[in-house]
């Protein structure tokens, strides 16, 4: 099953193309303090200085070298959305599976729960959240977690309540078997695909909000670097030096085009698999 | 010739882009007011037929040889417009589920107007009298009132009578029905398909009719074609095909049919050990628990009574067969005896011990010695899991086998259920259904159970599987002495493993005893009315044929 | 090139904002040599600094909460502090103190109405400043104030104070027609060129000209608008380019490039402007408590260099740690050099020979270029093995922010703190021990520095007096009580078709008195 899976992905240029790029930015994210000679936040140059056989892309308004900074832009964004969607799943996980299994009034409860996060537009709740917790990287994780763990746990529970009903649960019932166990053994394997495709699909959406976070001043801190600050710090210069924004948008968008590219490739590989193994005939 | 299919070939790309052939070189031909079985186990190619007589293939199949003259006309070189045309109006189709081929959010009538509007060109008022006139057509007592429903509204033989007027709406010269009766009850199938031959007269169509049964296809259909593997292995007069098949494939369908005639095999009585019963059920009640939101306070609908004073016992060693259509109370009755619900009230002793608790709750000796099969193979099988790891489970949960142990225990249950070994690292999807059932059943016996419980164990499989997956229970249940609750809606299959029989209808008892008195003499009219509906007919209705020869004689 | 660019270019330096003074001294004839500006039409301008009290005010229209959003458009002080910050007589004509500085008497201009048409008399006066010396710290200094007739008030002030007119020109102590203390002000009635007539200072206030002003002539706008883009540097200059405002104060150095070289925008270079202050708190436990550790931070700080990153060539000064901005002629240059071995000699015979790490440093883009500053400077700091974590604040409630309770507690953050350039009285009053700005400065060094300031106070004569402020710089950067490295030079831009707007170093005191269009 995992070989036609693999062997639908290699034949989707599309899917292929997007696990290249995809791959070229982690290679880039974790080689890059090795990959040019200056520090992230060095004052290497004097500002404004344009593309030169010392600074490729010439430097950034504070003389700092912008190829390196392009380079290490990544990493916190990809790092901090990594973080908090895994915190997502685990906990949209667990929660989800509690809603479905046990029903009743931890179903209500939490999906209740659910429904109010949902009312509340994620910009608005970060927007409350961060200054009121004080600006700082694990903040950033758990409001991160915060703002995907109720759509994880709705999908996860939609499909734990068609999971619910199926034999193989009853049987384990019959059986005896904790809740635990039952969560553990019967769901948890049922829904780990849908747990990669949701990761995945969450990982880019992530990542643009933390970069429009930094943006908008509520993300990393300067003098980090980061994608979506570069773009914050640039934008002023956009009629004089258009590539100080230009850069780390092409960046981003490439990184989550992928993301996506590999995802819907992926899922497609896996998901499909599964559908036309239950409609076969 | 009204129609007339000439070396259809129908294929279609697989995962690995492999062109595979669904339907090979079917030739086919369908006179006016003639009836067409075509008959076939799952996977034979049947369905992608139907749709290609229809010039219509799923996406990512192709239809790629062949041509279907409806009227002297290739209908497949035709444009996709003038095809569309012909869809529902010339040639209609019946599909299988009824519910899904109806829109859920919109009333029926609505939608039997939109054929009649597409079609004819009629008003909406002129759209309306000509459904409601459909809707009375196909026997429906009131009309007006059914226009005005949403199918969620209907019973499933309704929404098959729905379907079937808004295929009938525009008249059509031929009407294929792709085993339209499969999802509902043997009575109410019964009804739809007198309804279905009594359309065909008075609405002078041609049918086409797709089904697995062999009895369906002998009650409604002229002549047949038998399918396997895209090919039509056999054809001709209905009548004659079942007296004397040709083929070999043919004569194994017929066989593996459950006979409820009393010229089928009859299973040999089990002497009656004459300890006390296993199980011993009194005045079973069992009331559906309160509907509500689930919070306090918030209102509540009082459940439905789906057992109504229920007493019944199963003897050591035997076999009780438990009867009745959906609805009847009879997966309520598994329910409680299992523990997947609460008991209602009434009593119920197992060997002496009462159940009355749920399973959860009850000892694990008690859970491990009452043990379930259901209904769906695939279903009951983690699909996530190795065939090994989920036999191995109970016999950890139960006798803490180690994990050696297990398996070795694992894999000689397989064998015993004629799977070799090796399929303990297959997973179920893997699997046939056949050889899934098999898997539960085995996964049933690795707890060494006293009473096994059987909620339609065959009914999701083809008939010939079936005949082997009820061979294996009755010999592992030969060797082990377990007792056995055994449901189904089958007459046929009921015979086959039961001593003992109830009939159940609307949670009540219709007809109880030995399973040889019962069938030979029901002394109940709902009892006779289901052996009526499963009686093999392979010799009730004279082909149209054979009345022109009897009229000529 | 138009006479505007010119202008703008001549503006460019501290010698030219003097010749620029020189013609506004006899602006009456030069008036009538050139053509005389065409009165009518209207300005739009733009304010990016962000006003923090406008957000906490009760009332918007009282001078308290205009800050330098747009004072002298409606109100007037008694005096004006001029582009070269040199006192120019507003509503006072002229004043005189005694031989102790202690005792003022300001005679004030006759002839002066209120927008309502209400002569400006001495009772008015006293009234403000019976409102201001509780509400204004700058004016608690002054004990009383008195009515002597209808045209004349006399200061009393607690303690001499030779620079007391720079205090009449604080954008506090604006003139307001008499009443109680809790009700002067309400009204949003000054004696100014314009008249307020459309109110909601987090977004704009419209203004007409005052037909009653007392400078006769002026101004010759009809209407004016000031529109609040504080913090949003970029909104205001994409409005600018789009036409929707004809002028920007206060605009970043850094978008300064796309406006050079256009002939439509004029480049208005201010002698001067806020500088950056970096509070060194001194609380117990801090590692400010320790000289060494301040004079190494002071080390290790290549001045020049920050102000050509952040400011570019013509954009900024360089600082020399004490609240006194470079063209204030008491200046005097910062003394060390950039020094990193002297830093980490420094920081090791504090005990920190393996480096630093100091409590993590808050700002707020209180200036768009604030967090550049900050970021170099950390930078700098890091190759003298000091490591200085920053983090940026939003800029509303930063101040109560950073404060904290230091009035009690004397505990506030290691933090951003801006300065506005004014008159060495006032600033180099900073750095007094009981301020937060200076981290409650204390020791032998600050007591000396506060003596001779009071003695400066009650020195009348200016040489002397510069003798004093030279040694109290001296000792400020002997014992660095705070880090003030760079300022910035305000820029405004303006369309081509505007002329009289004169840029100021302190952005409260611009006037609009003079603008025309062309």
């Amino acid at each position: 099953m995992l070989k036609k899976s693999g062997k639908r992905i290699l034949r989707s240029p599309v899917t292929m193309i997007g696990i290249a790029v995809l791959t070229a930015h982690m290679a880039i994210a974790a080689l890059a303090p090795w990959l040019t000679p200056y520090g992230s936040s060095e004052l290497a140059g004097m500002p404004f200085e344009p593309p030169s056989r010392e600074f490729w892309l010439g430097t950034d308004i504070l003389g700092r070298d912008y190829l390196t900074r392009l380079l290490m832009g990544g990493r916190i964004t990809i790092s901090v959305a990594l973080c908090g969607v895994f915190i997502a799943i685990v906990a949209g996980a667990f929660f989800g599976l509690a809603a479905a299994w046990h029903g009743g009034m931890i179903d209500e409860v939490i999906m209740r729960l659910v429904d109010t996060k949902v009312a509340i537009p994620s910009i608005l709740l970060v927007g409350v959240l961060i200054p009121g917790f004080g600006q700082s990287v694990p903040v950033l994780i758990l409001v991160i977690a915060l703002v995907y763990v109720s759509g994880v746990i709705r999908t996860v529970r939609a499909l734990a309540l068609t999971i619910a009903p199926q034999g193989f649960v009853t049987a384990a019932v019959l059986r005896g078997e904790s809740n635990l166990s039952i969560m553990c053994r019967e769901f948890l394997p049922n829904v780990l695909d849908l747990l990669c495709v949701e990761f995945a699909i969450r990982m880019s959406s992530a990542i643009l909000l933390v970069s429009s976070l930094s943006f908008l001043g509520l993300g990393i801190s300067p003098p980090t670097p980061d994608w979506g600050l570069m773009v914050s710090e640039g934008v002023g210069y956009i009629h004089t030096d258009p590539w100080l924004v230009i850069y780390p948008s092409i960046a981003l968008s490439t990184l989550v085009v992928a993301l996506n590219l590999t995802t819907e490739g992926v899922a497609n590989a896996l998901g499909l698999d599964a559908a036309r193994g239950m409609t076969k005939g | 010739m009204l129609l007339d299919v000439k070396n259809l070939t129908v294929g279609y790309r697989t995962d690995d882009r492999q062109f595979r052939i669904a339907v090979d070189g079917v030739s086919l031909a369908l006179d006016k007011g003639e009836t067409l079985g075509i008959a076939g186990e799952s996977g034979c190619g049947k369905t992608t037929l139907a749709r290609a007589l229809m010039a219509y293939t799923r996406p990512g199949s192709k239809i790629v040889g062949g041509n279907v003259f409806l009227d002297g006309t290739d209908i497949l070189a035709l444009p996709d417009r003038q095809k569309h045309a012909i869809r529902g109006s010339r040639i209609a189709m019946v599909p299988q589920n009824p519910l899904s081929s109806l829109t859920f959010h919109m009333r029926v009538g609505a939608q039997i107007d939109e054929i009649v509007c597409r079609h004819e060109g009629l008003s909406r008022r002129q759209a309306q009298e000509k459904s409601v006139a459909l809707l009375a057509a196909t026997g429906m007592p009131e009309p007006d009132a059914i226009y005005r429903r949403y199918p969620h509204e209907l019973s499933g033989g309704q929404r098959q009578r729905v379907v079937i007027a808004a295929a009938l709406a525009c008249r059509p010269g031929i009407l294929v029905l792709d085993e339209p009766t499969t999802a509902l009850d043997k009575t109410t199938e019964l009804r739809v398909l007198e309804l279905v031959s009594q359309l065909r007269e008075q609405f002078d169509t041609a049918l086409v009719y797709i089904s697995h049964d062999l009895n369906v296809i002998a009650r409604v259909c002229d002549r047949i074609c038998v399918m396997r593997d895209g090919r039509v292995i056999e054809a001709g007069d209905t009548r004659k095909t079942f007296a004397s098949p040709v083929h070999g494939y043919t004569r194994r369908l017929l066989d593996a049919i459950p006979r409820v005639n009393a010229s089928g095999p009859v299973r040999p009585l089990r002497a009656d050990s004459g300890e006390a019963p296993i199980l011993e059920v009194t005045n079973l009640k069992y009331r559906y628990p309160a509907t509500g939101l689930g919070i306090p306070f918030s209102p509540k609908k009082p459940g439905t009574l789906a057992v109504q004073d229920l007493s019944f016992s199963i003897n050591r060693g035997r076999t009780l067969g438990l009867v009745g259509e959906s609805g009847s109370g009879k997966s309520t009755v598994a329910s409680v005896i299992s523990g997947i619900i609460p008991p209602g009230s009434g009593k119920i002793a197992f060997d002496g011990v009462p159940l009355n608790r749920a399973a959860p709750e009850r000892p694990a000796d008690l859970r491990r010695r009452i043990q379930m099969v259901f209904q769906d193979p695939l279903s009951s099988l983690n699909p996530r899991l190795s065939i090994g790891r989920i036999l191995m489970r109970p016999l950890r949960v139960f006798f803490a086998m180690g994990h050696e142990e297990a398996r070795q225990e694992a894999a000689r249950l397989l064998e015993r259920m004629d799977m070799r070994a090796e399929l303990l690292d297959r997973f179920p999807r893997q699997l046939s259904g056949g050889q899934q059932q098999r898997v539960a059943l085995a996964r049933a016996f690795a707890a060494r159970p006293d009473l096994i419980i059987c909620d339609e164990v065959t009914s999701a499989l083809d008939v010939s599987v079936q005949a082997s997956v009820l061979d294996l229970l009755l010999s592992m249940q030969a060797e082990s002495g377990v007792s056995c609750l055994f449901i189904s809606h089958d007459l046929g299959v009921i015979k086959r493993v039961a001593d003992d029989v109830i009939v159940l209808q609307s949670g009540e008892v219709r007809d109880a005893g030995p399973t040889s008195d019962v069938f030979t003499a029901p002394s109940h009219p709902y009892t006779q009315l289901l052996l009526e509906a499963t009686r093999n007919v392979f010799d009730v209705r004279p082909a149209a044929s054979d009345e022109a020869a009897l009229a000529v004689q | 090139m138009t006479t505007i660019s010119r202008r703008a270019v001549l503006k460019a330096s501290a010698w030219s904002a003097a010749a620029a003074y020189m013609a506004r001294v006899g602006i009456i004839d030069s008036a009538s040599a050139q053509p005389a500006p065409k009165p009518g039409g209207g300005l739009v301008y733009a304010v990016t600094s962000p006003n923090n009290r406008l957000g906490d005010a009760t009332n918007g229209l009282h001078p308290h909460n205009w800050i330098d959003l747009a004072n002298r458009t409606c109100y007037n002080a008694l005096v004006w502090v001029d582009e070269n910050l040199e006192l120019q007589p507003e509503l006072a004509t002229s004043w005189e103190a005694d031989d102790g500085q202690e005792v003022w008497e300001v005679d004030l201009r006759e002839g002066v109405e209120f927008h309502d048409g209400s002569e400006m008399t001495s009772k008015d006066v006293v009234s403000s400043f019976e409102f201001h010396r509780t509400e204004t710290s700058f004016a608690r200094q002054i004990a009383s104030v008195e009515a002597i007739g209808n045209h004349k008030v006399r200061f009393r002030l607690t303690e001499g104070n030779s620079e007391f007119p720079y205090i009449l020109a604080e954008y506090h102590c604006m003139i307001m027609p008499a009443a109680e203390p809790d009700k002067i002000g309400l009204s949003g009635i000054g004696t100014g060129p314009f008249k307020p007539v459309g109110f909601d200072p987090r977004r704009s206030i419209k203004m007409v000209a005052n037909e009653r002003y007392w400078r006769t002539g002026h101004p010759y706008l009809e209407t004016l608008e000031v529109v609040n883009r504080g913090g949003q540097m970029e909104g205001a200059v994409n409005g600018f380019l789009s036409g929707q405002f004809d002028a920007v104060t206060n605009i970043d150095p850094g978008f300064v490039r796309q406006f050079q070289g256009r002939d439509d925008t004029s480049i208005v270079y201010a002698s001067g402007g806020d500088q950056a202050l970096m509070i060194l708190p001194k609380y117990d436990g801090s590692p400010f408590n320790d000289k060494r550790v301040r004079q190494a931070i002071a080390a290790a700080i290549d001045r020049d260099r920050i102000a050509r990153i952040v400011y570019g060539s013509d954009g900024g000064w360089v600082g020399n740690d004490t609240p006194l901005a470079s063209s204030d002629p008491n200046f005097l240059a910062y003394p060390y050099k950039y020094d990193t071995e002297r830093a980490r000699a420094l920081l090791a015979e504090a005990g920190y020979p393996d480096g630093i790490t100091l409590p993590t440093f808050y700002f707020a883009p209180y200036w768009p270029e604030i967090p550049r500053i900050f970021q170099v400077m950390s930078e700098m700091l890091r190759e003298a093995g000091i490591t200085m974590p920053i983090e940026e604040r939003p800029n509303d409630g930063y101040r109560q922010w950073r404060v904290e309770d230091a009035e009690g507690t004397r505990k506030h953050r290691f933090a951003y703190g801006p300065v506005g350039i004014r008159n060495p009285g006032i600033s180099l009053y900073r750095m007094r021990p009981d301020n937060n700005e200076s981290g409650y400065w204390s020791g032998e060094s600050a007591e000396r520095y506060m003596e001779l300031y009071a003695k400066a106070l009650v020195t009348g004569d200016p040489s002397a007096r510069r003798e004093i402020y030279h040694e109290m710089q001296e000792i400020a950067f002997e014992d660095a009580p705070a880090i003030l490295p760079v300022g910035r030079r305000n820029i405004l831009i303006h369309k081509s078709n505007i002329a009289g707007l004169d840029n100021h170093p302190q952005a409260w005191s611009i006037r609009f008195d003079e603008v025309h269009r062309l």
